[in-house]
């Protein structure tokens, strides 16, 4: 599991925690029934507070993504294929829009950008 | 408690072994007096004040130069612990003193320096002990109440007190009672010596009580910087 | 129960100072930071805990007991490191420790002798042999070899290079991977809590300023800083504490949603430093005194 945090962002440390964790979970490297590491560990591990490891794990069982078993731990949550199938559509829907605007920047037409697709497309399947 | 006594005779350790040098000062200043009377006694009580007030005064300013008692404090001990340790450790530096005494008696016997001493008796335990008793009791109230600095200045005041009030009020009963003090006294001086040991005896050991409450009242009040 | 310290309505008058009605709490599992400016109170606060001195009034409980009804019981289970060596400067490590050892009744050697190894402390020095930072960490070994549960700190790290305040800080945090023990560090080197403290308590002046987790204190103040013509008398009062200089302003405030809402984008807001808190607040609306 990798996670970097930054002090100087202005996005409250909790939450640059728990959103890549949960990219991490949605991109399939923390896979169902994974253990995380302990809020006491991770909260050593990065030189943070605990109260900050606690509240991202709060934030991710909340949203669904991890659990916490009592005397255990947490682990990532069981298979929930549909809600990661729709939060990745939704990721790759942005690439796209990205895609399009850099397209219609560099004059390219809808159609030369269908062309370039398949071409990747079809060297992706070699 | 125990730990405490340890602990003061542990700190001690230097002092310890100049004792050894102040045996043969002793010795010197022993010879060099050409007393009448009962010397033993002398020798036996004086050297047992002596070194006792040392180790007692060798403890708590090595206590206060370290600035130990925030510390000790802070440990799981009890303030009442501390102050009885230190009553305590008149008994065993009394015993010192008495050992350093029967040493001097030891060598000046057998170096043949004079006419034999003799080695403690009864009495001579009971006159070496009162005298220890003594000089604690008037060192720590003032030594809990003031540190160790003032008290030495202090100390020397209270002993002369506890000698000289019962002198000043016998003189004062004189002048104002013709003859009856007299009469009174010779009686009191003339009485058998168990009851002189007995009398004194329960002198010394109200001062002690009286000396150790007052040691406990304050210290278990005081304010620790 | 989960509250390791528990402070109320302190109380203690002294001549020229007082501490006055302090309270807070710390709860098992977290690292309390004290903080404030020399002569706040904090080694008063501490020595009241410690029973070196007498409260005037208020209470006092730690593991649930009144720490003066059970000192004892209470002194067994905490450990305690001051910034001024109080050993014996003519004994040795090995001698020191057999004096203390006895007192405490769950006394483990072999903890002790672990963390001598591992601070390269040697057995037969005498203390004082010990450079100012071994002395700490010799404090630092008593502290944890007798399973202490709550470690009352004050100023450990004055004096000493960021190295070794590193070093303790990972030795800090190391103690409360053990959710039922706690930590109560007292500093004015707020950068070191600005990273582990989970809780902050800060007094002035004898008053408590607050006591709150780290978080949110870092969520809810901030530098606010803009041009001069955005102050008047009545915005001044919205902030803890102004410095002015020439060229701009910058002020500390508690509230940055208010602070954003007041001045919208004419100014540019920053997170505040532990640091940046406690002066503002200390030096307050003083005067500026260079402008």
């Amino acid at each position: 599991m990798k996670i970097i945090i930054s002090g100087a962002s202005q996005e409250p440390l909790y939450e640059q925690i728990a959103k890549q964790i949960k990219n991490q979970i949605i991109l399939g490297e923390l896979k169902p029934g994974d253990a995380l590491p302990s809020i006491r560990k991770l909260a050593k591990e990065l030189q943070i507070s605990v109260i900050t490891t606690k509240r991202a794990y709060d934030e991710l069982e909340k949203d669904g993504f991890i659990e916490t078993v009592g005397g255990k731990g947490s682990f990532v949550s069981g298979e929930n294929k549909e809600l990661f199938r729709e939060k990745r559509l939704r990721m790759m829907e942005e690439k796209l829009c990205e895609i399009i605007a850099e397209s219609r920047y560099l004059g390219i037409s809808v159609e030369e950008l269908k062309e370039m697709i398949d071409l990747f497309y079809k060297e992706g399947e070699i | 408690m125990f730990n405490l006594l340890m602990k003061d005779l542990l700190i001690q350790k230097k002092t310890l072994g100049y004792l050894l040098f102040y045996i043969p000062i002793l010795l010197l200043v022993f010879t060099s007096t050409s007393m009448e009377g009962d010397i033993a006694v002398v020798l036996y009580a004086t050297s047992t004040c002596f070194i006792v007030y040392l180790l007692i005064a060798g403890a708590c300013s090595y206590d206060e130069q370290n600035r130990s008692e925030v510390f000790l404090n802070s440990l799981p001990i009890r303030r009442k612990d501390i102050v009885f340790s230190k009553y305590l450790s008149i008994l065993v530096y009394a015993v010192f003193g008495l050992t350093a005494g029967i040493l001097i008696a030891l060598i000046y016997n057998v170096l043949g320096l004079g006419e034999p001493v003799r080695y403690p008796a009864v009495k001579d335990l009971f006159g070496a002990l009162c005298g220890a008793i003594i000089i604690g009791a008037a060192y720590y109230p003032l030594y809990f109440k003031f540190g160790s600095i003032k008290t030495r200045l202090l100390h020397v005041i209270v002993i002369m007190a506890i000698f000289l009030i019962p002198a000043g009020l016998v003189w004062l009963v004189e002048k104002y009672s013709q003859g009856t003090a007299v009469n009174l006294l010779t009686q009191v001086l003339n009485s058998p010596d168990w009851l002189w040991a007995v009398g004194c005896g329960v002198v010394i050991v109200t001062i002690l009580l009286v000396s150790l409450a007052g040691s406990l009242r304050i210290y278990e009040n005081k304010d620790i910087s | 129960m989960n509250e390791i310290l528990e402070v109320r309505n302190l109380t203690k008058q002294y001549p020229g100072f007082s501490l006055n009605k302090i309270s807070f709490t710390l709860e098992k599992g977290y690292i309390m930071g004290f903080i404030g400016p020399n002569g706040a109170g904090k080694t008063t606060t501490i020595k009241l805990i410690m029973n070196l001195i007498r409260r005037d009034s208020g209470e006092i409980k730690v593991f649930g007991l009144d720490n003066i009804k059970n000192e004892l019981e209470v002194k067994e289970r905490l450990g305690f490191v001051y910034d001024d060596n109080h050993f014996y400067n003519e004994l040795t490590v090995l001698e020191m420790k057999k004096i203390i050892a006895p007192f405490y009744s769950q006394w483990d050697d072999g903890v002790f002798k672990d963390y001598l190894e591992r601070f390269e402390l040697s057995p037969r020095k005498k203390i004082k042999d010990l450079s100012k930072g071994m002395k700490m960490k010799f404090s630092l070994v008593i502290a944890l070899s007798h399973h202490a549960e709550l470690l009352i700190l004050d100023e450990p790290t004055s004096g000493l290079d960021p190295i070794f305040r590193s070093e303790l800080l990972d030795i800090l945090v190391e103690i409360i991977q053990d959710e039922n023990k706690s930590v109560f560090l007292s500093t004015h080197l707020t950068t070191d809590l600005d990273k582990i403290a989970d809780y902050i308590t800060f007094i002035n002046q004898g008053e408590l300023v607050f006591c709150e987790s780290k978080d949110e204190l870092m969520e809810r103040y901030g530098l606010v800083k803009g041009g001069n013509e955005l102050l008047d008398e009545e915005l001044k009062k919205e902030f803890v504490g102004i410095k002015q200089s020439s060229y701009g302003f910058t002020g500390l405030t508690s509230d940055i949603h208010r602070a954003r809402q007041l001045f919208g984008s004419s100014v540019l807001i920053e997170k505040a430093s532990l640091e940046d808190i406690m002066l503002y607040t200390v030096r307050g609306g003083k005067p500026c005194l260079t402008c």
